[in-house]
């Protein structure tokens, strides 16, 4: 049997799944501000650095008058160079269904991009949380850090054009929600830390935009996700309030293959001011041995600004480990209260309720948690 | 809003069938329930390894059930005792806080009672594929502290053969670690 460790390791360093957050921006404001996800990050995938039109969006939705850029554009940065951060912390309460109160550092990342005409270097440096030693021993200082993300991309034109990655990065693929719970990022392809090496081509212009991602198990560290494969995402926008999408991923490992394909739609109302966002998979899982499970994980995302500082999420999701059975499937609402006091600064009421086999004769217990998280952006 | 989250769950839940065929095999239950359920970025994925458990492929699952004896064949006749499902149907004493009492696995949400019912069913058909038996010479899965505390992975040989990668035979003059995922052999 297992022997109790008395790991010196702060308990709160684990609250599974709920620590750590990708650093990613706000999809909700493709349509209602911009069109694309380049217009204010200068990745074409969206997420990390901002661009000079992104800081100024950052600062026109917040509370405070600040100067968006980095430091409060106390240092000033030669034009080829980009340096931002994202710091995170949070604090809640787990019902799950045992009741819990936990408080936990999210993320600590800095971000660094040189460019030189069409060519730059990006990469993200930041804390990671350091891999269980056996027997109770403590992390050297070097297996707490990490780049995340690295790659050499080529451009070929501002925001709009062809784009070449290769690299370090998440394969671009379906929404890019920013909340790694989101049922479309955790059971749908791109949970967190699932940045890899690979290759990517990228084409992105403000009626539409396609994305193709090749990439490999991480050859040079224990990753979360093992898999090696392509994924494909394209995004049409017939109107400028309207995006439609479609996606597809093959990838797995020796035992294991998941073939997802899928459709995403965005939809802003500008007469209430509301985002409609949805993604829905269908998912094939192959598995060595027989039983190959078909799945199915879905996401609407409704989200209005009230005021010129406060951003209210409602979020639905649903997951189908196997369409086949029943009892196995979650459905989740969360909501998620942003204030955004500056463009650096922002608090986020964070909750989520989940039911299993929701109105079925099986299920399971329903769980939720409620956290405050904190989030200062350099 | 409510009415239509109920309305679709139930549209999308009646598809399923009430009978439960699915294998209760390792390779299964690892990919479609502990591998999503557990083996995240924090928690119990190769990346962070929390606690020393692994669950995010057949052979990390099978290593991790043997060496910190989640379950095994003993729990055949009442798979519900098991160490494993203990964990995550009431929780088990923290193992790294034990002040912070009994901890229900996955921490952010409850598994479905018929994932539940699956590990069960494996663990009453004696833990197939992970299953660790002492050979003639007595030797499994046994690990031990050292003077210094640390845990020491003797010298693993299954009998079914099932433990893949870390199987390790060590000389005399060596004893066996598990770093990762492979068994390495450390001079004395």
């Amino acid at each position: 049997m297992r022997r109790p460790l008395n790991a010196a390791i702060a308990a709160a360093l684990c609250v599974l799944g709920l620590a750590g957050r990708r650093a990613a921006a706000y999809p909700q404001y493709q349509l209602s501000r911009d069109q694309t996800c380049s217009n204010c990050h200068l990745s074409p995938a969206g997420g990390g650095l901002l661009s000079e039109n992104g800081y100024q969006v950052a600062e026109s939705f917040s509370q405070l008058g600040t100067a968006p850029q980095f430091m409060y554009d106390k240092i000033p940065l030669p034009t080829w160079l980009s340096i931002g951060g994202d710091l995170r912390g949070a604090a809640g309460y787990f019902a799950t269904p045992q009741d819990s109160f936990a408080v936990f550092p999210m993320q600590a990342d800095v971000y660094v991009r040189a460019a030189y005409q069409g060519f730059s270097v990006a990469a993200t440096l930041g804390a990671r949380p350091a891999q269980w030693i056996t027997g109770n021993g403590t992390p050297a200082v070097l297996d707490r850090l990490w780049s995340r993300e690295h790659y050499l991309m080529w451009q070929q034109d501002g925001n709009d054009g062809l784009f070449l990655r290769v690299g370090r990065f998440m394969p671009v693929f379906g929404l890019r929600l920013a909340e790694h719970p989101d049922y479309t990022r955790r059971f749908g392809g791109t949970p967190l830390y699932a940045e890899t090496y690979g290759a990517a081509i990228e084409y992105v212009t403000q009626r539409w935009e396609a994305h193709l991602t090749g990439f490999i198990e991480d050859p040079l560290i224990d990753p979360v996700v093992h898999d090696s494969g392509v994924a494909a995402y394209a995004e049409l926008r017939p109107r400028k309030e309207l995006s439609i999408g479609g996606e597809a991923m093959v990838a797995g490992h020796d035992r294991d293959t998941k073939i997802r394909g899928g459709v995403t739609a965005k939809l802003y109302l500008p007469s209430a001011d509301v985002v409609l966002a949805g993604e829905l998979q269908i998912v094939h899982q192959q598995i060595k041995g027989p039983g190959d499970p078909d799945q199915l994980v879905g996401y609407l995302l409704v989200s209005r600004p009230f005021g010129t500082a406060v951003l209210l999420d409602l979020g639905l999701g649903h997951y189908d480990e196997n369409l086949a059975i029943q009892g196995l499937d979650r459905d989740a609402v969360d909501v998620n209260l942003h204030w955004f006091l500056t463009s650096h600064a922002e608090l986020v009421l964070q909750s989520r309720v989940e039911g299993i086999g929701v109105g079925q004769r099986t299920g399971g217990p329903t769980s939720g948690w409620s956290l405050l998280h904190a989030h200062y952006r350099l | 809003m409510k009415r239509l989250v109920l309305v679709g769950a139930l549209v999308v839940g009646a598809c399923g069938s009430a009978t439960d065929d699915r294998p209760a095999t390792l390779d299964y239950i690892t990919e479609t329930i502990l591998a999503p359920s557990c083996a995240t970025a924090e928690c119990h994925s190769a990346f962070k390894r929390e606690v020393g458990d692994q669950f995010d492929t057949p052979d990390a699952a099978r290593r991790t059930i043997i060496e910190n004896g989640l379950a095994s064949p003993q729990n055949m006749a009442d798979p519900g005792a098991s160490y494993l499902v203990q964990t995550l149907t009431v929780g088990e004493i923290s193992v790294i806080d034990s002040s912070r009492g009994r901890i229900r696995m996955p921490y952010d949400a409850a598994l479905p009672d018929a994932d539940i019912a699956l590990i069960k069913a494996w663990i009453a058909l004696g833990v197939p594929g992970a299953q660790c038996v002492p050979n003639d010479q007595g030797r499994g899965c046994s690990t031990h502290t050292d003077a210094s505390g640390t845990l020491v992975h003797d010298v693993v040989e299954c009998g079914d053969g099932n433990i893949g990668a870390i199987v390790t035979t060590c000389d005399a003059q060596q004893t066996c670690t598990v770093f990762r995922e492979n068994g390495q052999c450390v001079a004395r």
